[in-house]
């Protein structure tokens, strides 16, 4: 089972015409981008709320701008430990270590608190607002660390349902308590702060209680995860790397000219920013072809190229598979870009204008199209770093979202001093060549599949069979980090 | 001269014929030096000698099947093979006579490729897939893979060992022990020469057909592989020996050339049982006696059963089982059962003596092996002036029955694992004991003649002097 690629396959194959393939393509869509559209409504309507009250923008912003910090440095955070945990889970489940998990879940937390509270409290601790405030965002920030963690968790027993209600009761709690608070008389801002607080703090509560539920309780042990931090360090750096690479490129525009400092110590660039929240919506379509298309269609034949090997396949046997997997693999890889670069257009063309009616200017459309472009072949550097995974080629993946990473900035601050027209080009330049990279090293690496299926694995057999299997066991489980990034 | 004996599996960790062999050829030579170059299974075993080593042996290289296996030190090289090359290698995995020296030249300590890094290489993969082409293209990829690594790692990591210094080489048997000669020659153009006890091919064959570890499809793979190992270790060899005619003839069917061939037997100090009465005719009971190790190959349960059938005509019979029986102490505990299951009295486990000083109390000595060389039991038997019985193995029937030598009966041959003929045999033999001092006396003449130490020694050294020249 390929997560919830397999779960939607069943979904695709009843009959009933396009109803139910519309029915298919927005459950992907929900059970993906869900979550993060939800917390946007959530910002957005809290917004709406301060200006109902009557606030200053400089309030409003002050909102704005404190939960997407707490949102993004959270994402940053928890990415790091992200796929590296899906991979432990998933292990733990197939060796049948239930009882690992719940213990794995706290040490994790643990260290993953104790780290990102010292440093998110040392930042808090310099920034220029009321204590009160600042007490609540930084329990904020380390409740939606413990968010992000449990949906990783939840992910992984495929509880997506559960994440998804968990996210609507957060929502609407936060609404309704942020309404309550202000028309109780509350100071607005520490309203709107406190219920978004509470609101997902109501999410983690619900999240544990899943937990507690379904994973069996087990000997409490903070290091519990230690070995397999040994094998698997390079998902950690991965995982960092990706969440880098996905939002390096905005910080590089918060020391540009057209940075704009709310106080001191939290900065944002709004025409970069909102562009590019604007043109990272556009890939949304990218994520559900990519679950539907993709990951459905190319697990069949990854399933089968692994069971012919491992259920006695020949020669012949194998090399049939392997074309028909190398084929079924690029094809809708070009499939998918296809796709997207068509979107991407017409975003271009016509999205664009309907942009500047809502007050964007000559030069965020035109940072939008560039956007569009770097989204474009963003998408090709994520599938291939899923596609990677999929190999357990976790080296691969590495260098792809370090190649990114490290990219996205630099491109960014060369062309920092050209000035606004060539913002976002940077990004563009960066998806385009690791996109690029990335395509060869895949395609190297399933031009010589056998070779490294066989020959990467230890000089004597004993547990071959064992690593083939638990590696599928992982591909269930894998899918869940990717929805995260 | 400096004579490197290389032994695999035996000297000097276990006790046995070829170890007491070894142990005997090195001690009557003490002007010559000796090298052991050892082969065992694996590191455990390593410094856990079962001999005393004589003054002569100047150096003991241990080597293990094992001793570079290690997951850890693996490379991902990429190796561009010449056409040569990958036949060779090609040949090695898919038929039994590929080009030895190339192979040697690629994987001997001072080749160019280390074994780990060519087995985890890309290249390797493209051979194994070639093959696929071929003779395993119906077989499961995945089984062929993992089969031919593990075939390959054992032999590749043999190759690794460094080239001893010595005048000549002796390998105590084919197989990996027959790969060591036949590169130490190839790599020093030295005389080599191989001694085989048993018929090392014949020996893995049967061991591989019920080997439940094997594969069904790779029995085949196994045995060419074994007999492609035999294969080059006689066509390097200067001398192939054998200690019987035999298994001469079975080396040639082999592919051993017959030119080369030659047969030394086994030989032992006659002296030491010379003081041994001949058997007493004061009405004692028929007393027999197995001089075995208790473990399988002998098949200690068939001679007990025989006993039971020899009990039945002679209910004052007895049956001393002389040797140790802490080798294989399941098959001990399975005998002491049998015994109490089919309730025998009279049968005596007389565990580690001087069997120099039980001869003289048998009357016929039984051996029921289901596989032998050149049994010293039957040899110490005949010099103690004792008949005896014999399953026919290896060159029991030779050393019995003679080789048209004039010499007469020495007792009598059975089949393997029929304890009712073997009963028989006994029974007839026990019948008249002026026939049993005959066959006795026939033995012992036999021995003076053919197997004694001395000549056995004097062969050697005539053999390795002209080796040399």
């Amino acid at each position: 089972m390929a997560g919830v690629g397999f779960e939607l396959k069943k979904l695709f194959k009843k009959k009933g015409g396009y109803f139910s393939i519309l029915k298919g393509y927005s459950v992907s869509a929900i059970v993906t981008e869900g979550p993060m559209i939800l917390c946007i409504l959530m910002l957005f309507s809290i917004r709406q709320m301060l200006k109902a009250f009557d606030t200053s923008y400089a309030v409003q912003e002050m909102y704005l701008i404190t939960t997407t910090y707490i949102m993004i440095f959270s994402l940053i955070f928890s990415n790091t430990v992200l796929m590296f945990i899906s991979r432990y889970t998933s292990d733990c489940l197939y060796e049948n270590r239930m009882r690992d998990i719940l213990p794995s879940f706290y040490a994790v937390l643990f260290w993953v608190l104790i780290i990102s509270g010292v440093i998110s409290g040392i930042y808090v601790l310099y920034l220029d607002k009321p204590v009160l405030h600042k007490l609540i965002n930084w329990a904020q920030f380390m409740i939606m660390l413990i968010v992000w963690i449990q949906m990783s968790y939840l992910s992984a027993i495929k509880k997506y349902v559960r994440v998804l209600m968990g996210f609507i009761a957060s929502a609407t709690a936060s609404i309704l308590l942020a309404l309550l608070f202000m028309f109780a008389g509350m100071e607005p801002l520490t309203a709107a702060f406190l219920a978004s607080a509470l609101g997902y703090a109501v999410m983690a509560i619900m999240y544990m209680q899943e937990m507690i539920r379904y994973f069996p309780s087990g000997k409490a042990n903070l290091f519990i995860f230690f070995p397999a931090l040994d094998s698997y360090k390079d998902l950690i750096i991965t995982g960092f790397l990706t969440a880098l690479g996905l939002y390096g490129h905005n910080f590089v525009f918060w020391f540009g000219e057209y940075r704009v400092r709310v106080i001191r110590g939290m900065t944002y660039c709004m025409k970069y920013d909102v562009t590019a929240f604007f043109a990272s919506i556009t890939i949304i379509p990218f994520l559900v072809i990519f679950v539907v298309s993709l990951e459905v269609n190319f697990y069949n034949c990854y399933k089968k190229y692994f069971d012919t090997i491992l259920y006695d396949g020949t020669y012949d046997d194998i090399r049939f598979e392997n074309v028909n997997l190398r084929k079924t693999l690029f094809r809708e890889l070009s499939h998918v870009f296809e796709i997207q670069f068509f979107i991407e257009i017409v975003c271009i063309t016509f999205v664009g204008n309907y942009l500047s009616t809502i007050g964007f200017d000559r030069e965020m459309l035109v940072m939008f199209r560039y956007l569009c472009m770097g989204y474009c072949f963003y998408v090709l550097v994520k599938s291939v770093i899923i596609l990677l995974m999929y190999f357990d080629e976790r080296i691969g993946a590495l260098k792809v979202s370090a190649l990114f990473a490290v990219t996205s900035i630099l491109f960014s601050v060369l062309l920092l001093p050209q000035g606004i027209e060539y913002y976002g080009l940077g990004f563009v330049a960066a998806a385009v060549v690791t996109s690029i990279y990335g395509l060869v090293l895949l395609y190297r690496y399933v031009n010589r599949l056998e070779y490294n299926v066989f020959c990467k694995q230890p000089l004597f057999a004993g547990e071959q069979e064992g690593m083939f299997t638990r590696l599928g066991g992982y591909m269930n489980e894998k899918f869940n980090t990717k929805k995260k990034s | 001269m400096r004579i490197c004996i290389i032994a695999e599996g035996c000297y000097p960790y276990v006790a046995g014929g070829v170890s007491s062999w070894i142990q005997m050829l090195i001690k009557g030579m003490p002007d010559h030096e000796f090298v052991i170059c050892t082969i065992a299974a694996n590191m455990d075993q390593k410094g856990k000698f079962k001999y005393e080593i004589p003054d002569n042996v100047v150096e003991i290289r241990e080597n293990f099947l094992d001793q570079f296996l290690d997951n850890k030190a693996v490379n991902h090289v990429k190796y561009n093979l010449t056409d040569k090359e990958k036949q060779a290698v090609l040949d090695l995995i898919t038929k039994d006579s590929p080009d030895w020296n190339v192979l040697f030249d690629m994987f001997s300590v001072r080749g160019k490729y280390k074994i780990n890094d060519f087995l985890s290489s890309e290249a390797f993969l493209n051979i194994v897939m070639e093959a696929c082409k071929d003779i395993y293209k119906l077989t499961p990829f995945n089984k062929v893979f993992w089969t031919i690594r593990s075939m390959l790692l054992p032999v590749f990591n043999v190759l690794l060992c460094e080239i001893p210094q010595a005048d000549i080489y002796h390998s105590v048997s084919t197989g990996y022990a027959g790969i060591l000669g036949a590169m130490f020659k190839y790599m020093t153009q030295k005389p080599y020469i191989i001694t085989e006890h048993g018929i090392y091919t014949r020996e893995r064959e049967e061991e591989i057909i019920k080997a439940s570890w094997v594969d069904i499809y790779f029995k085949h793979t196994w045995i060419d592989f074994f007999a492609g190992m035999a294969k080059i270790a006689y066509e390097k060899a200067d001398r192939i020996i054998s200690l019987f005619y035999g298994a001469r003839d079975l080396q040639i069917a082999a592919g051993a050339d017959y030119r080369k061939c030659q047969v030394i037997p086994n030989g032992i100090k006659v002296s030491r049982f010379e003081s041994i009465e001949p058997i007493k005719d004061d009405g004692h009971p028929l007393t027999l006696g197995g001089v075995i190790r208790v473990v399988p190959i002998k098949d200690i349960k068939t001679m007990i059963y025989a006993f039971e059938g020899v009990k039945r005509k002679v209910p004052d019979a007895r049956l001393y089982l002389i040797g140790p029986t802490d080798e294989d102490p399941d098959y001990y505990k399975e005998c002491l059962e049998l015994i109490k299951n089919i309730s025998c009295p009279d049968i005596e486990f007389v565990g580690r003596v001087n069997v120099a000083e039980w001869y003289g109390r048998l009357d016929i000595i039984v051996l029921s092996s289901v596989s032998e060389g050149q049994p010293f039991v039957l040899l110490e038997g005949m010099a103690s002036k004792r008949p005896c019985v014999a399953t026919n193995v290896g060159s029991c029937k030779e050393l019995l029955l003679g080789n048209e030598d004039g010499f007469g009966q020495a007792g009598e041959v059975v089949p393997v694992m029929n304890p009712n003929l073997m009963a028989k045999a006994i029974l007839k033999m026990a019948e008249n004991r002026d026939s049993l001092r005959t066959m006795a006396m026939n033995g012992y003449n036999r021995v003076l003649k053919f197997y004694q130490e001395e000549e056995f020694l004097m062969a050697y050294a005539n053999l390795y002097e002209d080796v040399i020249k």
